[in-house]
């Protein structure tokens, strides 16, 4: 019987070449790589969804009856939560490619990699938000990247709508029942926390920045219903005192 | 060439593909072996789907044959050897093939003809079969020629390679339910195609 032509060509070659196959560990390595990628993104994922609940749970969304009177507000409002949200499709798209690119990623249909993929960001999205890290981490971007903090900054400021029922800023001055409340325009309020709900965790002091849900029931007095973390912060000439607006930072 | 075998063909014929890409790792003699066995089905193959002469057919083989030599630590024992080379040819074929988008689809059918399954294909397209089987299985292959690559490539795997849909997701990177949808779509343009240009009188 003849040998065939090409295998014994091929096999001349390799020979001549004195070549080998690749050692079993390259392609251990490469296809852990694949799956490392497949995590990272799928990590990635978890965050952005744990930063869109953050937002979300602090958004002030009594102010988006302004919205017809002040665009720009919904543009603040939206703003950031929408980043997160797109980061979010982002990264579960790059999860989903990850995936097709592991070794047998190929026979998963794209329904089974989609809903496991969400799955499993969505629990670990939940567990970094309530865990409190989606806080650290939303606070590390405000320090590292500038516009992300102004954009910040302008969406915290929103708090300050009491006419709205919504209110924040720094205790300064603790009282029976109550306390003073530095707001980001400068003025200062008493607020009534005598039927409000505190959230936990919550010690009341001075210096603690807080946002606040409630209706104005006076003179610079607000009646508090629900007090919670500010992430905000004052402006830097609020915090000495002083009544100059927002508007002319 | 002069290298005495260290697998007699005896021994080939009795290891499984699995078992002589094993071996591999310790004797390349197996991987003669393996290309004994592959190289006639692989030819034929990479004949059909890219539409190339026998020469450059070959060309495209030692390039299969090389690379799965390098890669053959890899070999994936989820699927079978078969499946595993057979993805590899038909990647480099696709390679090959696109680098000659433009040329006229001629498929060679010397030596082509008699293999497979493709009265099959016929018969579940839906076509009526004409009398002269010789003929018919020419009309078929030139009917293949005209399809679009990645029809004709799953044809060609399901009737004439007889691979099951498994084994052609595997080659294909494919999920099993995307092949039997692919399957579906390309008999139906198989069947206009062989009615358009075969239509029987």
């Amino acid at each position: 019987m003849t040998a065939p032509d090409v295998s014994t060509r091929v096999f001349s070659r390799i020979a001549a070449a004195r070549l080998k196959p690749r050692p079993r560990w390259m392609f251990r390595a490469l296809h852990a790589c694949s799956w490392i990628a497949y995590g990272l993104s799928v990590l990635l994922a978890s965050v952005c969804g744990a930063l869109c609940l953050l937002l979300l749970g602090e958004t002030p969304w009594e102010v988006a009856a302004l919205v017809a009177r002040d665009p720009r507000i919904g543009v603040l409002l939206a703003l950031l939560p929408l980043f997160w949200f797109c980061s979010l499709v982002f990264a579960l798209i790059l999860a989903f490619v990850n995936a097709r690119h592991t070794r047998r990623g190929y026979r998963w249909h794209a329904w089974t990699i989609v809903v496991g993929s969400l799955s499993v960001s969505v629990v670990l999205g939940v567990f970094i938000h309530v865990s409190g890290i989606g806080d650290r981490i939303e606070r590390s971007v405000e320090r590292k990247v500038p516009p992300y903090s102004t954009a910040s900054d302008e969406r915290h400021a929103l708090w300050a709508h009491p006419e709205q029922g919504v209110l924040a800023g720094t205790v300064e001055e603790m009282q029976s029942g109550a306390f003073l409340l530095r707001d980001p325009l400068g003025s200062v309020w008493t607020v009534d926390v005598r039927m409000a709900r505190i959230s936990r965790g919550i010690m009341l002091g001075t210096g603690v920045s807080l946002s606040l849900k409630g209706t104005i029931a006076g003179d610079e007095l607000f009646r508090a219903v629900d007090v919670r973390f500010w992430r905000g912060h004052l402006p830097p000439a609020r915090k000495a005192g002083g009544s100059s607006s927002l508007q002319n930072k | 060439m002069g290298v005495p075998p260290f697998l007699s063909a005896a021994d080939c014929a009795h290891l499984k593909d699995e078992e002589l890409a094993r071996l591999v790792l310790k004797d390349k003699e197996a991987f003669l072996c393996l290309m004994e066995r592959y190289e006639a089905k692989l030819l034929r193959y990479i004949r059909r789907i890219s539409a190339v002469s026998t020469e450059e057919a070959e060309d495209v083989l030692q390039e299969v044959f090389l690379s799965a030599y390098l890669h053959i630590a890899d070999v994936d024992p989820a699927l079978s050897f078969s499946s595993w080379i057979y993805r590899i040819a038909h990647n480099r074929t696709v390679s090959a093939y696109r680098k000659r988008a433009a040329r006229p689809q001629e498929v060679p059918l010397d030596g082509c003809e008699d293999e497979g399954d493709a009265l099959q294909l016929v018969a579940d397209a839906d076509v009526p079969l004409e009398a002269d089987r010789a003929l018919l299985r020419r009309q078929v292959h030139a009917t293949l020629a005209t399809l679009p690559l990645s029809q004709r490539e799953v044809l060609e795997l399901f009737y004439l390679e007889g691979k099951n849909y498994r084994e052609i997701g595997d080659i294909l990177r494919k999920p099993s339910g995307t092949v039997a949808t692919l399957l579906h779509r390309a008999k139906r343009a198989f069947r206009d195609r062989f009615s358009a240009f075969h239509a029987l009188p």
